[in-house]
């Protein structure tokens, strides 16, 4: 079984505040829609409707996206996905590619394998930059580093850059767009992912709140050939930008609690080469749709529904486990609620298939969640999948059949009531029940069942 | 009219007393109450460990217990969701269909089958209340406890504001994550003692043998107890 350690508590009292807030801005400004019910019900059909016509809608983003010059490629692995990605860089000649923060290039460990090639991805999200600096994963899907306090930040930046210490959050910005400006101003590849890709023009909608996905897509450089890759999911397009326009009210309300974020940016192709047309702007466009086993999420009517995910965050943020484990116990790119339904369709490995079970079903993620995942039904669903696919353990499979077999035989289960009842003192009872007693006593067992009871009591 | 008992495990080992609660107070409201002694477990802990097949065996087995009665009554949110909610996924039912829409949880079916809220209770306590989460966000039962313990005489009445968050109970999962589990719940009862009630009510016997459990660790004074029992006239 998985060792889930709790976060000590000085970290779970940072992270809590950061959750809160999020979570109490949310409240305020979904409070600005009383048919906020409504509109998730709409999102979720939009969102879903997209994914029961997919290969109809993916077929019409590439027919526009290549009109309006972008190429489009289908990518059905991650390492599939790296070599485009890879073979861009070495063609174009670069080392260095600045990147937009994107979950899709987390799950394919992108950074890892552009390093093994000699090419070192920057990642200019501020959070995502400040991950990289020291080493770890992103500890929430739309939050890298909610977990660092800003002193924490400050000594990081002083440590990795070798700047004065500080912890003024307008100085730590500064510090760290002077070491991303020189990136932005020369580099050639740029990668993002896309938040959206629109089947009617072409799009891809990105969304972001330090301008950074901006100056990763546009490219400032002066000399050479200039390359945008987005790597995105297959499951991304939706139909229209009435769509978009609908699913961006939902988007940053539910997992920042903001009305829209910073940046909301429309990518309709490489520039325009056409003289006096366009000065700005990458060279080519590349889009990388993915695969890598959402097709098979696709074929599992419970599994479905959660590709409709719009990657708010906003389950990590109510989810009382997240709260005391953090991002990392779940030692997965995807974490949090929705990010445990995603781990175990994505990967077949054990660590991805316990993570379902790291959850107390309250139900709290899929009462947020602004497309409306039952997101703990999911849960649940991978549960008997892993169960399955015999991730139970032997022993555990032999508990649950003598527990069916006795509760199929009421005779049984009243024998084994009344011998307990003789034998188990609250004392032995604190001692059979470890590890649940070590922190917490048992009730005693009640002098007689409520079986036993009822049989003095029916007559009366 | 025909009532059958639901008696959930944890309520026949641990705590009778909320099951013999349920059955007086339906009986003083004029109806028939039966308890089908070959009842056992509803299938629960299995459906949630992943193995669904000892789980629908059980499940089929309540069926065929409680089937000939006209409505099924249980002190338990959490026990009423497995019948109500996952019946029909695990044995393939339609959503609605005749035997599930039968089976009550206790508040409901006092307040919304039955049309009561007053039973005359008298509580001269402050008293606060826990949404088990299979209640509130399964069943989506938030107001009818809440009608009935307004209701009782002398009861000071405060709420938990926490959320609604979860125990950490979560059957197996308080098992299996013990570290996980213990916090959320001493976060729970840091709540419950904030409020200053003497008890805590609930509608749900997992949630009360985990809050229980850690309220007499730390000895606290607040004391966990179940709505029937409550209304019930104990302790």
């Amino acid at each position: 079984m998985m060792h889930t350690p709790v976060l000590e508590e000085q970290r779970r009292a940072t992270l809590a505040r950061a959750l809160n807030l999020a979570l109490d801005k949310r409240r305020q400004s979904v409070a600005e829609f009383p048919d906020w019910e409504a509109m998730r019900q709409r999102a979720h059909d939009i969102r879903a409707g997209a994914l029961d016509r997919l290969d109809e809608y993916l077929n019409q983003f590439e027919r526009a996206a290549a009109a309006n010059g972008i190429r489009v490629v289908r990518v059905a692995t991650a390492e599939e996905a790296c070599l485009y990605v890879v073979a861009i860089a070495k063609r174009i000649g670069v080392t260095t590619a600045v990147k937009s923060k994107s979950m899709v290039t987390e799950e394919i460990h992108l950074n890892r394998a552009l390093e093994t090639e000699g090419i070192r991805a920057m990642e200019t999200d501020l959070g995502e930059y400040i991950a990289q600096l020291c080493g770890q994963p992103p500890f929430h899907l739309t939050a890298p580093i909610v977990h660092l306090s800003r002193d924490e930040v400050g000594r990081i930046l002083a440590d990795k850059l070798g700047v004065p210490f500080t912890n003024d959050p307008t100085q730590l910005t500064l510090i760290a767009r002077d070491a991303m400006r020189r990136e932005f101003l020369t580099a050639r590849l740029g990668i993002s992912g896309a938040n959206f890709c629109v089947a009617e023009t072409g799009s891809l909608v990105l969304v972001t709140n330090e301008g950074n996905g901006r100056m990763c897509t546009t490219l400032p450089a002066k000399e050479g050939p200039r390359v945008h890759v987005a790597i995105t999911g297959i499951e991304k397009v939706v139909p229209a930008l009435k769509d978009v326009a609908h699913l961006l009210r939902l988007l940053a309300r539910s997992g920042s609690g903001m009305r829209l974020t910073a940046y909301t940016t429309l990518i309709n192709g490489p520039r325009k080469r056409a003289a006096g047309e366009e000065t700005t702007g990458p060279d080519e466009v590349h889009v990388l749709l993915l695969d890598n086993g959402r097709r098979a999420m696709l074929r599992d009517p419970h599994l479905r529904e959660a590709l409709c995910c719009i990657r708010c965050g906003a389950c990590s943020n109510t989810c009382p486990v997240y709260h005391r484990i953090g991002g990392h116990a779940y030692q997965s790119v995807y974490n949090g609620p929705i990010g445990s339904v995603w781990s175990a369709a994505l990967w077949d490995t054990e660590q991805a298939a316990t993570l379902p079970f790291v959850s107390s079903l309250c139900g709290a993620c899929a009462d947020i969640c602004p497309v409306k995942i039952d997101i703990h039904h999911a849960l649940l669903w991978q549960r008997k999948l892993a169960a399955d696919r015999g991730y139970t353990p032997r022993w555990q499979r032999l508990v649950w059949w003598a527990w069916r077999v006795a509760m199929s035989h009421p005779a049984l289960y009243g024998f084994g009531s009344i011998v307990a009842r003789r034998l188990f003192s609250p004392a032995i009872l604190n001692r059979l029940g470890k590890p649940w007693t070590e922190t917490r006593d048992l009730p005693p067992l009640a002098r007689k069942s409520f079986h036993e009871m009822w049989k003095e009591e029916a007559p009366k | 009219m025909q009532i059958g008992l639901f008696i959930p495990c944890l309520v026949d080992q641990f705590f009778p007393q909320a099951g013999l609660a349920v059955a007086r107070i339906l009986k003083r409201l004029g109806h028939s109450v039966e308890y089908p002694a070959e009842q056992t477990c509803c299938g629960q802990p299995a459906f949630n460990a992943g193995v669904r097949s000892e789980a629908a065996a059980l499940a089929k087995r309540f069926i065929q217990v409680f089937d000939r009665f006209e409505a099924v009554v249980a002190p338990s949110g959490s026990c009423v969701a497995m019948v109500r909610n996952f019946y029909p996924e695990l044995l393939d039912l339609a959503p609605h269909s005749s035997f599930i829409t039968r089976v009550f949880e206790f508040s409901e079916f006092l307040v919304d089958r039955l049309n009561v809220t007053d039973l005359g209770a008298t509580f001269n306590e402050r008293v606060t209340y826990h949404d088990s989460c299979h209640l509130l966000r399964e069943l989506r039962v938030r107001e009818q406890p809440r009608q009935l313990l307004r209701a009782v005489k002398g009861l000071d009445f405060v709420e938990l504001n926490d959320g609604p968050t979860c125990c950490g109970f979560g059957g197996v999962f308080s098992v299996k994550f013990p570290e996980v589990s213990t916090v959320m719940g001493e976060d729970k009862v840091a709540a419950i003692e904030r409020t200053g009630a003497r008890y805590v009510v609930a509608s749900d016997c997992g949630c009360l043998m985990h809050i229980g459990g850690l309220l007499t660790r730390r000895d606290s004074k607040v004391r966990p107890i179940h709505l029937a029992e409550l209304l019930g006239g104990a302790p």
